[in-house]
């Protein structure tokens, strides 16, 4: 199988001067020794602290940076001999509002990258109108981009990013700083590219982004990959105890409380009039939820809710451990 | 080759956009050089000898010249270094140079405007019928002295992919280029040593051969046509060493990875 995206042992430390002059140098690695493949069509997202090592990672992918030592394979060609071959294959869209003619139009930036990346002439102006379209920027074409909001300059991001109808979209923090509804636009976007069959490489902090893109995530700190596997596997792998909210009318406290001999960790408030709220955490849910429906037998229970250990209970648990 | 005219003609178009929309700095482009042309007018206006008077005034036309050239070339790369396009160029399959020579090419036309209005204040100001001006030699020249300045904002423009803090350097070569290409007097002058980096600078055959169409040839140290040899002869060596040196310097950009940094 070819993969999309193949490392081996990939490595980078960037190296500064220090004190007078520069003289003493001081190597940071930013990514040490990190290997991995991704497949075609798949949405793999690299979750990490900040200054753990993913826009390091993302820029070596994409040609930008070379790397100290190892190798990193794109659609089969290496990153350091190849570069020009990838570039014409790929695209990366960063985070944050910086990368754009902000004095020029919407149109007048994708006309720009058009060129760049050699979208025939002929076929630029459907080109950015369907991209345009594509994110919801259609009204907005004309507009400097000065005056555009974060999300949509984030939008006109991507479009950019689809210029050249990559089969691999790299995007780094693509969210960062927008509001919810934005990013929700923003996901939705991605995911359907995905889905399309384009292969995405996300780097993000917001883990439910990476729950809702991606098939596999890696967690990277400190510059190394401390783990790499599917979301589900990960949250079942991690996945300590069950929590249950339950909320029954106030009048049923007594038998409420009856839980509490086998339930030592029964929460119970009662601050309502109407009702009483019930929180249990627990390991073996099924046993827990054959207790309630007995104690609660022929009683309308008005809510029940099982929360697992989400992404971000994973991520804190495996990251705080490495 | 179509792909490099498409990259040069998107650069143009797009900085030509760009311009527009910085009123304020066409404005202080093109102010700039009336300024240093009125002031020297005023300096010198007692002098006996006109002669004396189009030296100054045509070292200060090519200092406003040589602004607008190095801004195109050199200071819009840092600006658009720290706007985060240059990483977004880098990762396109387009080639740097293309996009760097487009932008040359741009501040080059702004360099001519300004070179005209330095043009047309000497002919309001003066009685241009005393001298014999052969304006095929004249044009000619405009054009070799905006080549010679764009050429060197070109090489100039390295340094802003290469190093951070290379604003301070440009800074002072900003200000030796004036001193030592023969912009405010002339190189012979200068002690050897530095006429010496005089010579092998573009600029100050540029700047020599407009003065040799306008001013009396005897008191210029070169003719017309070796003023022009000698900047033909060394753009084009500017022009090789930058093209050849270009696959390295991307090289060092991916090595050092500060092209975000500024």
């Amino acid at each position: 199988m070819q993969y999309a995206v193949e490392i081996e042992n990939l490595t980078r430390h960037y190296v500064s001067g220090k004190g007078i002059f520069d003289k003493k140098r001081e190597t940071v690695t930013a990514v040490n020794n990190v290997s991995f493949n991704v497949k075609k069509g798949e949405a793999v997202g690299l979750l990490g602290p900040n200054g753990a090592g993913k826009t390091t990672l993302i820029k070596m992918l994409t040609t930008i940076l070379i790397p100290s030592s190892g190798k990193a394979n794109i659609l089969g060609m290496d990153v350091v001999k190849d570069a020009g071959k990838i570039r014409r294959r790929i695209n990366v869209v960063y985070g944050g509002d910086k990368g754009l003619y902000t004095r020029l139009t919407a149109r007048d930036n994708l006309k720009y990258f058009c060129n760049l990346y050699h979208v025939p002439e002929k076929l630029q102006q459907s080109k950015i109108e369907e991209l345009l379209s594509l994110v919801g920027l259609n009204h907005a074409a004309d507009r400097r981009v000065e005056n555009f909001s974060r999300g949509m300059r984030q939008k006109l991001h991507i479009a950019r990013g689809l210029i050249n109808d990559p089969e691999i979209l790299f995007l780094d923090e693509p969210t960062i700083g927008m509001d919810p509804v934005s990013s929700l636009a923003i996901r939705g976007l991605v995911k359907r590219l995905n889905e399309k069959g384009m292969t995405i490489f996300l780097t993000t902090h917001y883990m439910q982004e990476a729950e809702e893109i991606c098939d596999r995530v890696a967690f990277i700190n400190k510059g190394s990959i401390i783990l790499l596997d599917n979301i589900e596997k990960i949250k079942i792998k991690y996945r300590k105890s069950f929590n249950v909210d339950l909320i029954v009318p106030s009048e049923h406290k007594v038998k409420a409380e009856s839980l509490k001999n086998k339930y030592k960790n029964l929460k119970i408030d009662d601050s309502n009039e109407d009702f009483i709220l019930l929180n249990i955490n627990t390991i073996d849910i099924s046993d827990t939820l054959k207790d309630i429906t007995s104690v609660f037998d022929n009683i309308e229970i008005t809510d029940l809710n099982v929360r697992t250990s989400s992404l971000e209970d994973a991520y804190i648990q495996i990251v705080q451990n490495s | 080759m179509k792909k490099i005219i498409q990259e040069i003609k998107a650069s143009i178009i797009l900085t030509t956009k760009d311009c527009l929309s910085h009123s304020a700095l066409l404005f202080e482009i093109s102010l700039g050089a009336i300024i240093y042309s009125i002031v020297s007018i005023y300096l010198y206006k007692d002098q006996s000898s006109t002669n004396s008077v189009f030296y100054m005034l045509l070292g200060a036309g090519a200092m406003g010249v040589w602004e607008s050239t190095l801004l195109g070339g050199a200071w819009t790369l840092r600006d658009e270094k720290e706007q985060g396009l240059l990483e977004y160029y880098l990762c396109a399959p387009s080639n740097m140079l293309s996009i760097i020579f487009g932008k040359c090419f741009v501040y080059t036309i702004i360099g001519l405007i300004v070179i005209l209005e330095i043009f047309l204040i000497i002919y309001f100001s003066f009685d241009l019928s005393a001298i014999y001006v052969n304006y095929y030699k004249l044009i000619a020249a405009f054009f070799l002295l905006l080549f010679s300045f764009s050429i060197t904002g070109f090489l100039l423009s390295f340094g802003f992919l290469l190093a951070r803090s290379f604003l301070n350097i440009s800074n002072f070569l900003s200000d030796s280029i004036k001193l030592f290409c023969g912009v405010l007097f002339p190189i012979t002058v200068l002690p050897y040593g530095f006429r010496a980096l005089s010579v092998i600078l573009p600029p100050t055959w540029g700047v020599e051969i407009m003065r040799t169409t306008l001013i009396n040839r005897s008191e210029s140290y070169i003719s017309f046509g070796g003023a022009a040899l000698m900047i033909i002869l060394l753009t084009f060596l500017y022009l090789c060493i930058a093209l050849s040196l270009y696959k390295v310097i991307e090289t060092k950009i991916r090595q050092k990875g500060e092209l975000s940094k500024f």
